[in-house]
């Protein structure tokens, strides 16, 4: 019987990447919050913008590299995993939006939101990165889980 | 994820296919080894298509490989 069976913890592409995407998420979170909420500046928050239009081209150019050197790396049961990372990130962004409406409708927070400028966009955009890094840390921990 | 009421013969048959790694069953399905670890340990469900994929690798038909074990 040959023994790579016993190897059953090998992290799969998805995985790390999931791992690293979080940290990265979380890392811009932090920055968003600092210069796109609590002290808004256009140009942190342009840049903020572009680094997400930009996420997923880098994910799918990582996967290309990594296909290219090792073959096939990921199927259905990636899909599965992907898709629970996108539901993580529907419920949050939908959290946040129901959150962000609440707190227009009352006078005390729509005036700390719309007071300083650009706050509103900064909030909005910490919104995206927050839910994609529910979305992220969902899919790791779906490949954790399943390694279980 | 974890637990399939899908009970399967994968390892069984690839030691009676002259030792097959799971990596060469990998590559004959075109998925990764990991799908294949998931589901030699019954961890995972395969969609009909891969079921298929695997069963023509070992020259069987799906009900020989995978079996309702609820």
């Amino acid at each position: 019987m040959p023994v790579d069976h016993l190897q059953a913890d090998v992290q799969a592409f998805g995985e790390r990447y999931a791992r690293g995407a979080a940290l990265g998420a979380a890392g811009l979170s932090m920055w968003t919050l600092i210069t796109g909420v609590i002290e808004p500046s256009p140009f942190p928050l342009m840049s903020v913008a572009g680094v997400l239009m930009l996420s997923h081209w880098f994910r799918r150019r990582a996967l290309a590299d990594a296909e290219r050197r090792r073959g096939v790396l990921e199927d259905e049961r990636d899909a599965v995993f992907l898709a629970q990372g996108d539901r993580a990130f529907r419920c949050v962004a939908s959290a946040w939006a129901v959150g962000l409406a609440v707190a227009l409708a009352f006078p005390a927070s729509r005036t700390l939101l719309l007071d300083v400028h650009l706050r509103l966009p900064g909030t909005l955009l910490l919104g995206v990165i927050v839910a994609n890094l529910a979305a992220h840390a969902a899919v790791a921990l779906a490949y954790a889980h399943s390694r279980r | 994820m974890t637990g399939t009421p899908i009970a399967n013969e994968i390892r069984r048959l690839r030691f009676e296919h002259g030792e097959m790694t799971q990596q060469a069953l990998a590559d004959a399905c075109q998925v990764t080894r990991q799908t294949i670890i998931a589901l030699e340990a019954e961890r995972y469900a395969p969609s009909l298509e891969l079921a298929f994929r695997i069963a023509r690798t070992f020259r069987v038909g799906v009900e020989d490989v995978f079996r309702w074990a609820a």
